[in-house]
């Protein structure tokens, strides 16, 4: 064997070693998995955190939200327009962070979301076989949901919105000159991120597209969201006739 | 029966959204993969997306199980039956129920007080079912299910049930205990055991006053009180449909227990889906049921 070869042979072992220690420390970072191999999401989730913009706190990227808006697309709009004050749910991402806690459970190749908030749910195919065929899919308000891995991230394509949710509330105003309204529109297309990184901690990210009123795209920071030690969700059903506001305020979820 | 004509609109209102928002339609997975765990139904005499009703409710009344040639698919978790996919029509009885609910309720003023004048009063206009207010309904009043469908989500752990129309159900299966500290609530705390390859699933811990049963002309509803227990058996036979029966305990309202029909339930095509909208209360609704409440007390007035 010449110098050559052994310089080869000295880099290839180097770089074998290399892979086989970062395999072994990502293997060892990973969250827990299901019975079938799949990275593991189900529990009830909460967000650590509040999520939004108020009292000079922009914790969702608002300010760049405000500014992605067509000036048509909020006339006539005001924070009273919110959905949610007439039990109407928003979708994902707004739906991660209203306060209550979400469900996650799963079977092979299927991922399904419960919301404590309004309440709603998703039924995520995760096999990545699905396709969104917009003229064939009905408008929703949570959208209509097709899924695959990129190694332990579901990586979550939601088309066939009905446009009738909110990106955040009527609360939220990143700046004082801010409207305060976050509407959206049926051409609305979101790309979620969702990671297990250890047993108690679940991270969400959400990239927003929408053509309807949006000039270009808006990201949410990375949210994270805590394990929950209960059993399920509870129960909180928002009836219109008692008042949409003291649903929310009885249930402790955040507009 | 000046009340008849806006009650038939309202139903009829409330009948066309729920009609708008159920569908059932396969799913566009785009795979021709049908198979459940290993199970492939979809061929044969399988229940099919835009059969109608009366010849899915023949064909499951005439069917005779055969789970050699089409065994029920199991979880890959636990290797019991897997409950999980679009279920209709759910309104076919393989057996009826023994007695009429109604002959079980006790008699007395109390019971009638709670029967009458239940927190949503004015049952007599029609306008007051639970269903018109956005509150769930579907899992105690009536218990027999409905000529729509159903989608069963079933994972490690948990079962939820999606009908059509109103609002879903989860329900917890295994041995953890119950939250005893939770409120009562519409929808109850459900909690399913195997007894074999039965799920038996229990729910406790409801509000006061659900409906069992709507009022029927003169009948007032038949309301539950707090002591109400739902118990549910739900088996699969064969993987082409399941077989459901629910009892119902209520030592407060009723001299015993009532055991519904026996339902037989057709499993549809695997890539079938639902789409199920939240209820909301419907704006014209509200504004016809505000009329009338306006004439009634003009009338009282005079």
């Amino acid at each position: 064997m010449n110098i050559r070869g052994i310089l080869i042979t000295i880099l290839a072992a180097v770089a074998a070693i290399f892979l086989a220690t970062a395999g072994h420390i990502n293997a060892q970072t990973a969250g827990p998995k299901t019975a079938w191999g799949e990275p593991d999401l189900s529990g009830v989730w909460k967000v650590a955190a509040p999520v939004g913009a108020r009292g000079g706190k922009d914790t969702l990227n608002l300010a760049r939200l405000d500014r992605l808006y067509k000036p048509d697309a909020r006339k006539s709009v005001s924070p009273k327009d919110d959905p949610s004050l007439r039990c109407r749910p928003s979708p994902f991402p707004r739906a991660a962070f209203m306060g209550g806690s979400i469900e996650i459970t799963q079977a092979p190749g299927m991922t399904y979301v419960f919301t404590e908030a309004f309440p709603t749910y998703r039924i995520i195919p995760t096999d990545g076989k699905r396709r969104l065929t917009a003229d064939f899919l009905i408008p929703y308000f949570m959208g209509n949901s097709a899924a695959h891995w990129e190694a332990d991230t579901l990586v979550v394509d939601v088309v066939s919105f009905n446009g009738e949710g909110w990106l955040a509330s009527g609360e939220d105003k990143p700046s004082t000159g801010s409207p305060g309204v976050w509407p959206t529109s049926d051409q609305m297309k979101v790309t979620e991120r969702w990671r297990r990184a250890n047993a108690d901690t679940l991270e969400y990210q959400a990239r927003v597209e929408d053509p309807g009123v949006l000039t270009g795209p808006w990201e949410t920071p990375r949210i994270t969201l805590k394990r929950q030690n209960v059993d399920r969700i509870e129960e909180a059903m928002c009836i219109e006739r008692d008042g949409a506001s003291a649903y929310l305020e009885r249930y402790g979820l955040k507009n | 029966m000046r009340l008849k004509s806006p009650v038939v609109a309202a139903v009829l209102i409330c009948a066309s959204s729920l009609v708008a928002i159920a569908q059932i339609r396969p799913d566009n997975r785009g795979d021709k993969d049908a198979s459940i765990f290993g199970v492939d139904w979809s061929k044969g005499d399988a229940p099919l997306v835009g059969e109608s009703r009366e010849a899915a409710a023949k064909r499951l009344l005439g069917y005779t199980p055969d789970p050699a040639k089409y065994p029920p698919p199991r979880t890959p978790w636990d290797h019991k039956p897997y409950f999980g996919g679009v279920w209709w029509p759910s309104d076919v009885e393989l057996a009826k129920a023994p007695v009429p609910l109604e002959t079980l309720y006790k008699k007395g003023p109390e019971i009638q007080a709670h029967r009458d004048s239940i927190a949503l009063a004015n049952w007599k206009n029609g306008f007051s079912r639970p269903m018109f207010n956005c509150i769930p309904s579907r899992i105690v009043e009536g218990n027999t299910g409905g000529p729509i469908s159903t989608q069963v989500v079933h994972g490690p752990g948990l079962m939820a049930v999606f009908p059509e129309a109103g609002n879903y159900r989860l329900i917890r299966i295994g041995d953890a205990p119950r939250n005893t500290a939770r409120k009562p609530s519409y929808m109850g705390d459900a909690v399913g055991h195997w007894e074999g390859d039965t799920l038996v699933v229990e729910t406790t811990n409801f509000k006061d006053g659900m409906w069992l049963g709507g009022p029927q002309g003169q009948r007032a509803p038949q309301t539950a009180s707090d002591a109400l227990r739902v118990v549910e058996r739900w088996t699969v036979p064969d993987a082409r449909f399941l077989e459901y029966r629910v009892t119902i305990y209520d030592d407060k309202m009723l001299t015993g227990p009532w055991t519904g029909p026996t339902l037989r339930i057709g499993r549809t095509r695997n890539d079938a889906v639902i789409e199920a909208q939240p209820c909301f209360e419907d704006p014209v609704l509200v504004k016809m049921e505000e009329e009338y409440q306006a004439k009634q007390r003009e009338k009282g007035q005079q």
